[in-house]
């Protein structure tokens, strides 16, 4: 019953994938239409399956669980002449600056309605939800738009000051300023008031331009400018890799590429859980259990003014509860393969340390903070996605109509249907429950790869599979927990 | 999306000013003399800073006032604008939020040099913003159907003219509820001040109807199923009444549909519990002979007037209450009116006050405050109004609906005198 339920969910999920050309939004018969759907079903069949996956893999031999990561070699042209053309790549980020000055201005003198100008639709709608999941399918997109490197690597380079921020601080200033970013978003009173948001961007330029002068590129994009660092690690889930110098594609498994990666610093593993964390409050603040706590009347949501301390603190609160979960997990799991040595050959104790299996085993969070992301915000794209494109058709707000669509409303009426919001709600739930299994076996991965028997690798994994399965159940809980912010 | 290029023309923000020249230079025709000097002067925009809920709790409300809105400017422009001038609509985002409200009011006065502010919906927003526009003396008017202005809490820049409150909503519904439905009454709310104002002003007028209320079952808001308040229901109730809202609504009848089963009294609700919801949701086939409240009637009515014609075709809705471009999308019926409405009365109080800029906001609220009877006309669908100038309220006439095969069918519409109550306050006393 549970799996036919669980099958009937991913079949609706890919149907409404591949079928839904039409765009929603959220409103409250969205949410009470979700209500009246069976969640619960659906939630104890999302963390069976990834218990499921938990189990399968822990019986499977390592070189099986290496093999789903081994990626296939395809002979295709690799297109050197663009991917590996810097002229164009400098060229392609000084557009993307012009451009991105160009919405400043919009963003200060245009329409002051954020569903018209094409600012916050731009900022908010494109970039942070459409670019930021463009990256775990097609690769490090941001390294071509980003709109600092081309005018660093072309003329601001020569003018550098040469200073260098010290290794140990790491990528902590990333951290701040990623957690202080989400802050924008969830406690800001008004983060889309395009006025506001163009402050915030311009400010954003310079302070980055001005580290980039005074500290380099390899200092700043490293260890302060923390989308080249999320939007690095997200490229790293894309299933495609190209090659250079005729080499070839690689086409793998999602996460094959990031297991790749060799000796993760601390601090990025911190990154990396900090992306999980402030997705995972940027949705836990909208429900009715938090407003409770926060003493929140949730049929009488005050406005964001109300609650800007206890979103500015929640934001901080769940970052750190989620670094000591994971390291509780962590040490546990070593506690546990050593008291297995315990009393026996002292010698064969684990020689894993800590700080290594912690940074080592953070990049497996890494699709489960990406389907997050795509599932929290998939019903606001599909209405802002609507107003992006009537902006589009006016992107100076003077009238002109370039894409023809003088008589175009935007809707939110499928979520008045109980057959799409259950679509909806089931292509939300399976990329979680996809992500936690991918998740899983990177896990499993990871973890196979720094203890040597396969008893240790199983007893270690306890913990973070616990970890995994109830983030699952938490995940499925918030797309279906009532809301009223 | 798909349709876009289909069904009647719609108003864009963008087309509102559009066709305007013709108007406005048709109204500055009269004055020959003058006109050189007129034009120029007059040819700058009245503009009404649009306080309208873009994000935050009440968007969804906000996408139809804004909506409604761009239709009546487009309508007021292609007529010839206000004393022969352009309206010009700046929408500013109050994200549903009282703080941002009262920047977004100051915004207007001093940054965008807007003549008023219009169209505010949540009360709390209201009460967070109408002390800064008094400070600022900027003539604010809301759209929120709350009991707030008439309640003398406010100032007397701060006017509700184009929507009744919902003390007059709830006192108007008793003599019909009482003579048809039933005297003993269960009154099932949320616990907070929406549902007090409910159970005060209801409990009040259908005790004058002779009338009982039997039980009070207050519902704590962060609750998301209802079975175990149910049984709380004396038996000898003849009529529920259920203003419950939030995303368990849908929740909620459909509990107190299973609860009841075939024999249930009458049941009474506000049409705020399921606006913008489609009546014919799952789960809500339960409703099916029920009653509600109405501002407006959704649904196009067998005896539906011009003016309802003319409204619903120039905001977009078809006559099922839904957009003409998606069925599916259900507007918000029962209150975006009250934007149509308020923008018809500001144009006619401009007009009578002869207001020329900021310096005429005084006489603009004088002239308001004199405005007293307004007739049913294509300025004023919903019906008739009657202003009381002392007060800043609008009254007029109520709807309730019967859910009828899946529709809302008018079974009552209520007098204007039903809605009157004893004034609280007289702000034309206060200084400006």
């Amino acid at each position: 019953m549970r799996v036919r339920a669980f099958v009937n969910a991913l079949i609706m999920a890919w149907f409404v994938i591949l079928s839904t050309t039409k765009i929603a939004a959220a409103h409250v018969s969205e949410q009470g239409i979700v209500l009246l759907l069976p969640t619960n079903i659906y939630i104890i069949s999302g963390c069976l399956a990834v218990i499921s996956s938990m189990l399968l893999v822990a019986f499977l031999p390592h070189d099986r669980v290496f093999s789903f990561f081994k990626p296939l070699r395809i002979r295709l042209p690799s297109f050197d002449f663009v991917f590996q053309n810097a002229l164009l790549k400098d060229a392609i980020s000084l557009v993307s600056l012009a451009i991105v000055l160009c919405l400043i201005v919009i963003g200060a003198v245009g329409s002051r309605d954020p569903l018209v100008n094409m600012l916050p639709l731009s900022i908010w709608t494109f970039w942070w939800i459409v670019i930021f999941m463009m990256h775990s399918v097609f690769g490090n997109i941001w390294s071509w738009i980003n709109p600092w490197s081309g005018l660093y690597n072309r003329a601001l380079k020569h003018v550098g000051l040469g200073l260098k921020l010290p290794r140990q601080i790491g990528c902590w200033p990333a951290i701040i300023v990623f957690i202080a970013f989400y802050g924008f978003i969830i406690a800001d009173i008004a983060p889309d008031d395009p006025a506001r948001l163009s402050n915030f961007v311009l400010g954003y330029l310079i302070f980055t331009f001005l580290g980039l002068i005074i500290f380099g590129a390899e200092s700043w994009f490293k260890q302060v400018e923390c989308f080249t660092i999320l939007f690095s690690f997200l490229a790293q889930l894309s299933p495609f890799k190209i090659n250079a110098h005729g080499r070839g594609w690689h086409i793998g498994l999602p996460g094959w590429q990031a297991l790749r990666q060799r000796n993760i610093p601390f601090t990025q593993a911190l990154f990396l859980l900090s992306v999980l964390g402030s997705g995972s409050f940027d949705g836990v603040n909208e429900t009715f259990w938090w407003l409770v706590q926060i003493d929140i009347n949730p049929l009488a949501f005050p406005g964001r003014s109300a609650v800007v301390w206890p979103s500015t603190l929640g934001i901080i609160g769940a970052n750190i509860l989620l670094y000591v979960i994971f390291a509780i997990c962590i040490w546990l799991g070593l506690k546990v393969v050593n008291y297995g040595y315990s009393g026996a050959d002292h010698s064969a104790k684990t020689n894993v340390n800590f700080q290594r299996i912690f940074s080592a085993l953070a990049i497996s969070v890494l699709p489960i903070a990406a389907v997050y992301h795509a599932s929290h915000y998939l019903t606001t794209s599909m209405v802002n996605g609507q107003y992006l494109i009537a902006a589009l058709s006016d992107p100076l707000g003077n009238g002109s109509n370039i894409l023809g669509l003088e008589n175009y409303q935007v809707t939110t009426g499928y979520l008045n249907e109980i057959a799409s919001v259950r679509r909806i709600w089931l292509s939300q739930a399976s990329l979680v429950v996809l992500g936690h299994i991918i998740a899983v076996l990177m896990a499993h991965y990871v973890i196979a790869k720094h203890f040597n028997t396969w008893k240790d690798v199983v007893i270690f994994h306890i913990p973070i599979a616990l970890f995994m399965a109830t983030y699952t159940w938490f995940g499925l809980w918030l797309l279906a927990a009532p809301k009223g912010a | 999306m798909t349709d876009k290029k289909k069904g009647p023309k719609l108003v864009s923000r963008r087309n509102t000013l559009k066709g305007i020249g013709a108007g406005a230079l048709l109204a500055t025709t009269g004055m020959p003399k003058m006109m050189g000097y007129a034009q120029a002067q007059t040819s700058e925009p009245i503009k009404i800073g649009f306080q309208v809920h873009r994000t935050g709790i009440g968007a969804a409300y906000g996408r139809w006032y804004d909506r409604t809105t761009q239709a009546a400017v487009k309508r007021i422009n292609d007529m010839g604008g206000i004393n022969g001038r352009p309206v010009e609509i700046v929408a500013e985002d109050d994200g549903t939020d009282p703080k941002r409200g009262a920047e977004v009011v100051e915004k207007f006065a001093s940054q965008h040099n807007c003549d008023i502010a219009f169209g505010t919906l949540f009360s709390h927003v209201v009460f967070g913003s109408a002390p800064r526009a008094g400070e600022l003396k900027l003539p604010y008017f809301v759209v929120s159907e709350g009991h707030h202005v008439a309640s003398g809490k406010l100032n007397r820049y701060t006017l509700q003219p184009g929507i009744t409150d919902v003390k007059s909503q709830v006192q108007a519904m008793a003599p019909f509820v009482g003579d048809n439905l039933g005297k003993k009454v269960t009154m099932i709310y949320p616990d907070f001040a929406f549902g007090h104002d409910h159970r005060d002003f209801f409990s009040e007028a259908i005790e004058r109807q002779g009338g009982q209320v039997v039980a009070k079952i207050a519902v704590p808001p962060a609750e998301t199923s209802f079975t175990k308040y149910f049984p709380k229901i004396p038996r000898d109730t003849e009529v529920v009444y259920h203003v419950m809202v939030g995303p368990a609504v849908l929740t909620f009848v459909k509990e107190l549909g299973e609860f009841f089963g075939p024999s249930r009294p009458e049941i009474f609700g506000f049409i705020d519990s399921l606006e913008a919801v489609d009546i014919n949701s799952p789960g809500l086939e339960f409703l099916e002979g029920t009653y509600f409240w109405e501002g407006m009637p959704r649904y196009a009515q067998a005896n539906q007037t011009s003016h309802d014609k003319l409204y619903r075709e120039a905001v977009g809705v078809d006559e099922n209450g839904a957009s003409t471009s998606d069925p599916k999308d259900v507007s918000t019926f029962a209150h975006m009116f009250g934007c149509w409405e308020t923008l018809n009365i500001v144009k006619k109080g401009m007009e009578s006050a002869g207001y020329k800029g900021p310096e005429d906001r005084a006489k603009l609220i004088e002239a308001v405050e004199a405005m007293s009877d307004m007739p049913m006309s294509d300025d004023h669908p919903q019906g008739a109004k009657r202003f009381n100038g002392k007060t800043h309220q609008t009254f007029g006439s109520q709807y309730i609906s019967k859910v009828t095969d899946g529709k809302l069918v008018v079974s009552h519409t209520t007098s204007i005198e039903d809605t009157l109550y004893e004034d609280e306050v007289d702000y034309t006393t206060q200084p400006f």
